[in-house]
């Protein structure tokens, strides 16, 4: 992992590797996911976070604004230049970047991968049964 | 949102700035949503709120600081010990929001009272640059205990040669009235000297403040600078207000400026809506003047690196040459003191401090309640985890390291705590703002809960959770571990000693706090059944200022003799009168008279010092005063003929012992060299205060002296606040330009004598019902655990025949030997404590029977059903089943 780092540093400037940002963390993921629908600002993540665990994860502002940060420095995601649709409507929105849209189907796909395994299947079998 | 602001403090700087706007305006959408749906809601948000950013902003600073790299193994250590706790904190739900719950009570009455004293009377002057080093002066007698207000001339000798203060600056109280377009407001005014913006280092929000440079006496068009909230009221937050000329008491002032919101005075509670400048004297306050009269209250700004010693000192010199020369007739005002310039002088200060202490000690009692209630359940779960700390020290955990894991548990709860005490803090302030006081000034309270505040409830919760969660930590991890695991369940005898200890502590404090509570509401009633010697039921009155409405003397009383007959001629009216005051609202002013023929030979000679009070006539009726003999003021009594009065009986009594009232009238007393016939005798009443002793009092007629300001009572036959539409249209019909007055009633203005008592019962009855509470709730806890050990030999005794009553009896008379117990101990502190608010009490003694015997009372009732319930539980076991599953 540390190795990998160290390469996808070397070559910042030029395309960092998709994969060294893997596997993401569960929060992130979740993000990534929201974003890659639509652009939202922090309350819509919240919302969006909250619906689609069915309220298992709700973030306080510290908490969101936290995660906030490391995607944008890691340059995941960004600040949508987007037109207030009105005058009280001011607040900041983000969309998702190419880099954290590459970034969220690998793990989609490391995801994929890890539930069709055969050893992923079996162990499900034995235990729901 | 102070509360979330605090915590958006706790992240690094660069953190808030990139991020802060957005995290208030997520939470504010969070919030609002959580109304929504309910206070169940709304209290999760604000726990997962306080948890989660108290945690990250702690995680963000810890990133922000790596590379320190001494710290780094304590900083780890510590990381660990918080995520375990959060952990175990968050693995029991409902203790830790028990325990978090109980802290809270207990800080955030303490936080209350606290943040109340600290709005008014600790932080430095709201508005203010560097408000630390400001100072009120006060000029003195030499023992301190009389003081004299500035006048303008000791002012400026003040200002001019002092070296220790950079600046000093003056201001008094005015009335204005402003005309706006068509409509007239009153304003409550301040006049000030040139520099006092500039002391004070106020910077205006529009505009500029009054030139420094020019002096008092310079002729210039006169200048008003608005407080903001006026200009938003009045002018529409209009930023063209400034340069424009608005009618003040009739004349043309123009604005030059408006003053930031945040400043609101030198004196904060009461509102304050223009400052003028001094110059304006001659116009706005005639009866005073710009040389030698004292009326302006003095502060200054302390020179840096000058101590307040050495300033006092300084001045206190150049007031000592002052009156040496003779410059005015204040000889015996020849100290100085200075008092740090909060918002409120000095003297109200010193009342408030005393006040607030009492009641900040009846805070301290629910937070010992509180902290004594969470350390027994503390004590009683780390019975429950001996096991835990048994396996841990056998792998092999230091014992330091184990008392730090306790010990960061326990300060956690108490930090979560102390941030809820200070939520609860800024509701308790919100509804101590709300209190009704009654006042013919408007009063702005501003006693919400600031940094400082969130800081001192965040000590107290350390201080309090390392007190009273050190003994616990160090014994949970002194044992050794074999005992630990051997023996499974059942405490040993010690610990139950100093549960039982703890539960008779919070009786004692309760009982402390409900004697407290019903000695106040003693006073509150024995004040209300002390008769004030007037009726004042049925009574309206609003208070005039025609010099405010830009009237001369004889507009003046031409205004207020129209006004008394159009009233008398209202419907409704029973009578009429003005006077200089209202009764019963601690205002007074005294007097000292000589009084001829006092000794037996009539020709003594004597000084009396009594209170003096101008009314008009038609008084006595209108305030249903009785008058013993001679006759009430009339329309004769004007300045041209001899000066007349009507004394009290107590002035009878005094001044001339043994001689019926009768006999006094004609009599002649001198005010200074003036002789004055006394021509009535009224009987007595309460003047100031509703406890105050009986006062030789003097009436002087209104109409031979003139005063601008004035108070007008009316008595109707029906529902005197209906009077508010009287007299609105009879002071319309005589001049519709006036601004609308205020029309209250005499009940609502006298209630002010028994403000204090009032507050105090309703602050000690919270904190009494708040601690009362946490105490049975202590109290079950202990008496269920007690029972949950002894179900055995319950079931045993069941068994063997003993009736359902004997379980009951038995374990009733555990929970009650220790009220017992704590009712002995906590009539002997009441009797002790109560000492200290003696002083509040009216004529109610500090040992009253009825508040005594009702707070056992209470305190007993609410003990048995906190006990009777777990011990019917225990007498309905089934022994069958309790001996099977023991």
């Amino acid at each position: 992992m540390l190795t990998v780092r160290a390469y996808s540093y070397f070559n910042y400037m030029a395309a960092p590797d998709p994969r060294s940002f893997l596997p993401l963390k569960p929060v992130d993921l979740e993000m990534l996911l929201a974003l890659a629908e639509q652009d939202l600002h922090g309350y819509g993540l919240v919302q969006a976070i909250s619906e689609h665990t069915d309220g298992l994860l709700v973030l306080d502002p510290g908490n969101l604004y936290r995660v906030v940060k490391r995607l944008l420095s890691d340059g995941l995601m960004a600040e949508a230049d987007r037109e207030a649709r009105d005058a009280s409507e001011r607040r900041k929105y983000y969309r998702i970047t190419p880099l954290g849209g590459r970034v969220l189907t690998k793990e989609l796909d490391r995801l994929r991968l890890l539930v069709n395994a055969t050893s992923t299947r079996q162990t499900v079998k034995r235990w729901t049964s | 949102m102070i509360l979330f602001n605090l915590l958006l403090r706790l992240f690094p700087r660069a953190f808030r700035e990139s991020f802060g706007v957005e995290m208030r305006r997520l939470f504010v959408d969070q919030h609002l949503e959580a109304r929504r749906r309910g206070i169940a809601a709304t209290g999760g948000l604000w726990m997962r709120t306080v948890t989660g950013m108290t945690a990250t902003a702690w995680r963000e600073r810890r990133e922000g600081r790596r590379g320190g790299f001494g710290r780094m193994r304590v900083l780890e250590t510590l990381s660990a010990d918080l995520r375990l706790t959060f952990r175990m904190l968050i693995a029991r739900p409902l203790f830790t929001a028990l325990i978090v719950a109980a802290i809270s009570i207990g800080v955030g009455g303490v936080a209350t009272i606290f943040s109340g004293l600290n709005a008014l009377v600790l932080r430095p002057l709201p508005g203010a640059t560097d408000g630390d080093s400001l100072v009120g002066i006060d000029r003195r007698n030499p023992d301190f205990s009389e003081g004299v207000s500035s006048s303008v001339r000791f002012y400026e000798h003040l200002r001019d040669s002092s070296r220790s203060l950079s600046g000093v600056a003056v201001w008094s109280r005015v009335p204005l009235t402003v005309v706006v377009g068509r409509e007239a407001y009153s304003l409550s005014g301040n006049i000030v000297s040139n520099n006092y913006f500039d002391v004070l280092g106020v910077r205006p929000t529009l505009g500029r403040f009054f030139d420094p440079g020019s002096g008092v006496r310079d002729a210039a068009e006169p200048s008003m600078i608005l407080s903001h909230a006026t200009w938003l009221a009045h002018f529409g937050g209009d930023p063209s207000i400034v340069g424009r000329s608005v009618a003040v008491n009739g004349r043309p002032y123009l604005v030059i400026g408006v003053a930031p919101a945040a400043f609101r005075g030198v004196f904060t509670p009461i509102r304050i809506d223009a400052w003028v400048p001094l110059s304006t004297q001659p116009h706005v306050h005639p009866q005073r003047d710009l040389t030698d009269q004292a009326w302006l209250w003095t502060f200054g700004r302390l020179q840096p690196g000058i101590p307040t010693s050495q300033a006092r000192s300084e001045l206190a010199t150049l007031t000592t040459a002052w009156t040496a020369a003779g410059r005015d007739g204040y000889v015996r005002y020849t100290s100085i003191r200075l008092t740090p310039l909060t918002g409120l002088p000095d003297d109200a200060r010193q009342a408030l401090l005393g006040f607030g202490a009492v009641l900040l000690g009846a805070a301290t009692l629910v937070l010992i309640i509180a902290a004594a209630n969470v350390s027994t359940l503390l004590a009683m779960r780390a019975t429950a985890r001996r096991r835990e700390m048994g396996i841990r020290t056998a792998l092999g955990a230091g014992r330091g390291r184990l008392v730090r894991q306790l010990l960061t548990e326990t300060l956690t709860l108490f930090l979560l705590g102390g941030f809820g005490g200070t939520l609860l803090a800024a509701v308790g302030t919100g509804a101590l703002e709300r209190l009704p006081i009654p006042a013919d000034q408007g009063l702005s309270l501003e006693l919400s809960p600031d940094m400082r505040v969130l800081i001192f409830s965040l000590a107290v919760s350390l201080a309090v959770g390392l007190l009273f969660g050190i003994v616990p930590a160090l014994r949970s991890a002194s044992r050794n571990p074999v005992t630990l695991l051997k023996t499974s369940s059942a405490g040993g005898g010690r610990r139950t000693l100093t549960t039982s200890g703890l539960i008779v502590a919070q009786m004692t404090c309760s009982l402390v706090l409900l004697t407290t509570a019903g000695l106040f509401v003693r006073a509150v009633t024995a004040g209300a059944s002390i008769d004030p010697g007037f009726d004042a039921r049925n009574v309206a009155l609003a208070s005039f200022n025609t010099r405010a409405y830009g009237y001369d003397e004889s507009q003046g009383r031409a205004f207020y003799l129209a006004l008394r007959q159009r009233l008398e001629s209202a419907p409704g009216v029973e009578a009429v009168t003005y006077a200089d005051r209202t009764p019963l609202t601690m205002s007074n002013s005294g007097g000292t008279v000589t009084v001829d023929g006092s000794g037996p030979d009539g020709k003594e000679r004597k000084q009396m010092r009594v209170e003096v009070g101008i009314a008009d006539s038609g008084y006595f009726d209108t305030l249903g005063i009785r008058l013993i003999a001679g006759r009430d003021f009339a329309r004769e009594d004007v300045s041209g003929n001899g000066a007349v009065a009507v004394v009290n009986e107590t002035f009878v009594r005094r001044a001339w012992p043994g001689l019926h009232p009768a006999g006094v009238v004609g009599r002649t007393i001198f005010s200074a060299t003036r002789p004055v016939t006394i021509i009535g005798v009224a009987a007595d009443s309460k003047y100031s205060t509703i406890d105050e002793p009986a006062t030789p009092f003097v009436y002087r007629p209104q109409a031979q002296r003139w005063d601008a300001g004035r108070t007008l009572f009316v008595r109707v036959t029906g529902d005197p606040a209906a009077a508010d539409r009287t007299i609105q249209n009879a002071v319309a019909a005589i001049d519709p330009l006036l601004p609308r007055i205020t029309v209250t009633t005499l009940t609502r203005e006298a209630s002010t004598a028994l403000l204090p008592q009032r507050v105090a019962a309703l602050v000690t009855g919270v904190l009494g019902v708040a601690g009362l509470f946490l105490a049975a709730i202590g109290l079950y806890g202990l008496v269920s655990y007690g029972v949950a050990l002894r179900l055995r030999e319950i079931g045993v005794r069941l068994a063997l025949g003993a009736s359902r009553g004997d379980v009951v009896r038995m374990i009733l008379g555990q929970g009650l030997r220790l009220t017992m117990i704590g009712t002995v101990l906590g009539l002997i502190a009441s009797a002790f404590a109560t000492r200290f608010v003696a002083a509040y009490l009216l004529n109610v003694s500090a040992m009253d029977g009825v508040a005594f015997t009702g707070a056992v009372v209470v305190l007993l009732v609410v003990a048995v059903l906190a006990a009777v319930v777990p011990a019917r539980r225990a007498g309905s076991a089934d022994p069958l089943i309790v001996l099977r599953t023991e």
